[in-house]
């Protein structure tokens, strides 16, 4: 009785781990793979608790329907039928929300239910936007291939970092970025944060926030004349308040290497957060890999552990499977001879109009896969206008949250470790998963969840194994092609990216556009000192649900108590506010109270506040503003006063 | 017990029927599809993988899994509360030397008052059949920590691989009688083979590419000669993973969890914990006293390496396993730092990033 090999189910690193199983069969501890590719050995602190969760007395076991009296147990035919008859109800106006935890083939089935039995392209997940943009800019400058593995970063010679804030987050890209260091690299930390990684750094860099296009096109500009959006070393210091000499330090460093790596993270709220800074990025490895005749590889991180492989098996409004666009026919003709369904060819819409169209009563129905995305929801009001809006709420997840106590039917969700399927991680990289525990009391697959709704709306989905699903995402997605293979290799199968490079754009942003765009930002002046950002701090491990139900990582990562603003040590004592007390924080806009933390890490002239009190904020801040080009989120900036409130 | 006078000779063909004549449970060494090699319960003598460098997780998980039911409880109008740990004889054949003598520090560091009976009562079940080894690892470092690679004491049985046969050393009254009721199997060994063995020993300790400089390093910790600056470079390459408590045979640091699975009933199980988490020191008013990353890594070699627990304990608190040299994102495992308290300096990896901050 060996045990299974399966895979990690928090971040988008994608280790290996086995299961070590109790005399009751049940999950009672982690063993990591040493010969695993990603991991060799190596777990993170969340890694090491995956049996958790899997042991919580708190699951949902069994299927619910909402009756008089409640919410009340059903069987699962009951739920998909209860289910079937309110999306049928909903004629069309329906809104599916997917999630970046679910499998490639479970996503694929949700994906294929919309544009089946649904007939909506209004299918969409919430990590989504911060990936898109990566993947359309990179693969428009044709530098998809920059890509890389997380073990070429250990034989580049020089590190670009931008805004990693952690070493925690990824830790399996901290590992190749100190073996890189151990032999020599240079390490350039795009950071205004001081972290373990300042620490590694051979030279932090402290941009100001939400200037990161300008001067990733003015180090293009100083390594090609031909690169295509110019700024000199002055413009960028005045507009970035970067020196120019750190520009022409670094530009200097990118131009002696001959392989360079350059990793950032997606889920950063300020840096690299806004379609033009990642085209800027996008630009400068063009330059480097085509002027400069440079090994250069990218690669941005993905928070959950199938953020990417969730995209590119297209639970997106506007893409199918592997980035195929849905608005060219010769796509969707391919889909419809397979599917034997007119596929709907007007793009859906994004996660967050769907909220905004069931508040506006635009939608009747919604399936969510999924609820670890509520506390990072900018604009809760419209959440709970859109949950009294709705006409069902069908939900399918793993632990009882409010979201299920919202709904009309709720479908248990298996947990990481329960299933089979793959995941595609960080890299690219497809892992076959090997369920190593059994779904509890008989439960369903998502994916069983998905076909049994379609066969009830009319639509046959059958499928034998997990692989009948792979055999058919490889036909209809030349990327993943690999996955018809018979024996899935131990070590994965890297997606292949150069089929899907579609033509070169030109570079659209103009130099003006950015240029005024920075100078309408916010100046701290003497009256309000201090720059308010918005940061991801505490999501979304304080707030994961699954994470929560391990009881080690929820000693380590308690959710907090009262609503906090982060600020230096220093920046307090300035400010005449303690770590623990209540502190106004006022803009010329309005003020709010928040309980301060001090803490080393923040920089001394800013005060940050994390994503999830953001609308607590917004007397302050104003509005978060949707970002059309993605689907995304743009957080203003803010310069603040902050004291102590009145009376103490 | 004289050892030389009780060491027999078993062949290789003979080993699976003794395994299976002993009527108990086996845990063995179990290779996977990738190369990876975990301890696995209830193996068959065939399936087990003795040519291997060493398991993932050290065997001592038999006796003190990552995660183990202490009691159940049930309320009511007759309400029980029983301690629910099960313990019954098992082999652990294919340990290596490093885990046996893991296995009698946990021992002994259990058995001290107020004594921890499910390790206890686990450990007077187990028969330890460990094998010698010739060829150690790269990460391997136990010629450095007295644990290896072949043992004087410590085992049930020692076995040390001829080719078609296993030397088989008797270390404890359970390997004798082990051996004695199994006669069938076994034949003296030669005076040649013993010299023999004694020769591998020597070769094998020659083999070994990493060193630590325990004496060295310890004496230093204990005079606090590395600087606080040095601490804080190799404690800033710890990502707190907790990976080195969790793959270290020595660590003996657990939580208890009581959850309630009805209303009415429940259980109370503890799990493995690590000091590098920072909620492992939380105190209930939120004060936590080693706040600082740094003073948890500290922390940590302290325990293992200072002259107080070196007192207490009757050694330091490795076993030159190299586990941790394998599962640390930073490298600054054990023999990593003990050097790096002999140089009294960190590896100069770093550069002017965090000057003036």
């Amino acid at each position: 009785m060996k045990p299974s090999l399966t895979v990690c189910g928090f971040c988008g690193c994608g280790c290996g781990l086995y299961l070590d199983l109790d005399t009751d069969k049940r999950a009672s501890g982690v063993i990591p793979s040493d010969g695993h590719p990603v991991n060799k050995g190596r777990l993170c602190r969340r890694g090491w608790h995956v049996h958790q969760p899997l042991r919580s007395a708190n699951r949902l076991l069994t299927p619910q329907c909402r009756r008089e009296e409640g919410l009340v147990p059903v069987s699962w035919e009951e739920a998909v039928e209860v289910a079937a008859k309110a999306l049928e109800r909903a004629q069309g106006r329906i809104g599916v929300w997917g999630s970046p935890n679910s499998t490639n083939e479970d996503a694929f089935l949700l994906m294929k239910l919309a544009r089946t039995a649904l007939g909506t392209n209004n299918v969409d997940f919430f990590d989504r936007p911060a990936l898109v943009p990566t993947q359309k800019f990179l693969r428009e400058n044709s530098a998809s291939s920059a890509l890389c593995l997380m073990e070429e970063i250990s034989s580049s010679e020089v590190l670009l970092i931008i805004g990693l804030h952690s070493t925690e987050r990824f830790p399996q890209i901290t590992f190749h970025l100190l073996q890189a260091r151990l032999k020599g690299a240079a390490l350039i930390n795009v950071d205004e944060w001081y972290t373990d990684l300042t620490r590694y750094a051979t030279l932090q860099l402290e941009p100001r926030l939400q200037t990161d296009a300008i001067w990733l096109h003015g180090l293009a500009s100083l390594l090609s004349p031909k690169a295509p959006v110019s700024f000199t070393p002055e413009e960028v210091e005045s507009l970035c308040g970067l020196p120019a000499v750190q520009l022409q330090e670094v530009a200097d460093l990118l131009g002696r290497a001959e392989r360079i790596a350059i990793i950032y993270d997606t889920t950063n709220l300020q840096r690299l957060s806004a379609p033009e800074e990642v085209e800027a990025l996008a630009t400068l490895v063009a330059v480097l890999r085509e002027e400069g005749q440079k090994w250069c590889g990218v690669i941005p991180t993905a928070e959950r552990c199938n953020t990417l492989g969730t995209v590119e098996m297209g639970v997106a409004p506007n893409l199918l499977t592997g980035y195929q666009s849905l608005e060219e026919p010769e796509v969707r003709g391919r889909f419809k001879a397979t599917w034997e369904v007119e596929l709907p060819a007007e793009p859906g819409y994004t996660a967050l109009q769907m909220i905004e169209a069931a508040a506006g009563g635009k939608l009747s129905a919604l399936i969510v896969v999924g609820d670890d995305w509520l506390p990072a929801y900018p604009w809760p009001e419209q959440l709970s206008a859109a949950w009294d809006q709705l006409d069902s709420l069908i939900v399918i997840a793993s632990f009882p949250s409010d979201l299920t106590a919202r709904a009309e039917v709720v479908f248990p969700r298996p947990l990481p470790g329960e299933v089979d399927g793959t995941y595609t991680n960080l890299e690219g990289r497809v892992q076959l998963l090997r369920s190593a525990v059994r779904i509890p009391q008989g439960g369903w697959r998502e994916g069983e969840i998905f076909a049994a709704l379609g066969r009830a709306l009319g639509y046959e989905m059958r499928y034998e194994s997990t692989a009948d699903i792979r055999r058919e995402i490889a036909a209809l997605t030349p990327s993943y092609s690999g996955l018809a293979a018979e024996e899935f290799p131990l070590e994965g199968i890297i997606r292949n990216w150069e089929v899907s490079v579609s033509e070169k754009q030109e570079v659209t942003t103009e130099a003006a556009t950015l240029r005024a765009r920075v100078e309408a930002g916010p100046k701290p002046t003497e009256e309000y000192p201090f720059l308010l950002a918005v940061e991801r701090l505490f999501l979304p491990w304080h707030f994961d649900p699954v994470m929560q139900q391990a009881s080690t990582l929820r000693r380590e990562f308690r959710p907090p108590g009262a609503p906090l603003v982060f600020l230096h040590p220093e920046t307090a004592q300035e400010a005449g506010v303690r770590s623990g007390n209540p502190a106004v924080v006022r803009s010329p806009q309005g003020e709010a109270t928040f309980t301060v933390l001090t803490q080393e890490f923040v920089p001394r002239s800013m005060a940050l506040l994390p994503q999830c009190f953001s609308p607590l904020a917004r007397p302050v801040l104003g509005e978060a503003e949707y970002e059309k080009r993605t689907g995304g989120v743009r957080y203003p900036l803010a310069a603040v006063y902050i004291g102590p409130t009145r009376g103490s | 017990m004289s050892k030389n006078s009780a060491a027999q000779v078993l062949s290789k063909e003979n080993l699976a029927p003794f395994l299976r004549s002993l009527r108990v449970p086996i845990a063995a060494p179990v290779a996977m599809e990738n190369g990876d090699v975990l301890f696995q319960k209830g193996v068959a003598p065939e399936e087990a993988a003795p040519e291997y460098v060493n398991s993932i997780i050290s065997p001592v998980k038999f006796a003190f899994p990552q995660t183990q039911v202490l009691l159940r409880y049930r309320l009511g109008k007759e309400p029980m509360v029983e301690a629910h740990f099960e313990v019954g004889p098992m082999v652990i054949f294919g340990l290596r030397s490093c885990d046996v003598t893991a296995f009698r520090y946990l021992n002994q560091f259990f058995s001290r008052p107020p004594v921890d009976t499910p390790f206890v009562e686990a450990m007077q079940n187990l028969l330890l059949i460990s094998l010698t080894c010739q060829e150690p690892g790269p990460n391997c470092f136990c010629v450095c920590c007295h644990a290896g690679p072949f043992l004087e004491e410590g085992y049930d049985l020692q076995l040390t691989d001829f080719g078609d046969k296993y030397l088989v050393e008797i270390g404890s009254e359970k390997g004798e009688q082990a051996v004695e009721g199994h006669a069938e199997f076994f034949s003296p060994a030669p005076d040649e083979l013993l010299s023999q063995r004694q020769e591998l020993a020597l070769e094998a300790q020659q083999k070994f590419t990493i060193s630590a400089h325990f004496g060295t390093g310890i004496r230093k910790l204990t005079t606090r000669r590395l600087s606080e600056e040095v601490w804080e470079l190799l404690a800033a390459r710890c990502v707190e993973c907790g990976g080195c408590a969790y793959v270290c045979p020595l660590c003996t640091c657990f939580d208890v969890v009581d959850r309630a699975e009805t209303p009415a009933s429940g259980l109370r199980e503890r799990t493995w914990d690590c000091c590098q988490y920072a909620g492992y020191s939380l105190e209930a008013s939120g004060h936590n006293p080693r706040e600082t990353k740094v003073s948890r890594f500290k922390r940590r070699f302290y325990h293992k390496l200072s002259y107080f627990y070196l007192e207490q304990d009757g050694r330091h608190g490795c076993v030159g396993c190299g586990r941790c040299v394998q599962t640390c994102f930073g490298e600054v495992d054990m023999p990593l730092v003990v050097n790096a308290l002999r140089e009294e300096t960190a590896q100069p990896v770093y550069g002017r990033g965090g000057a003036g901050r």
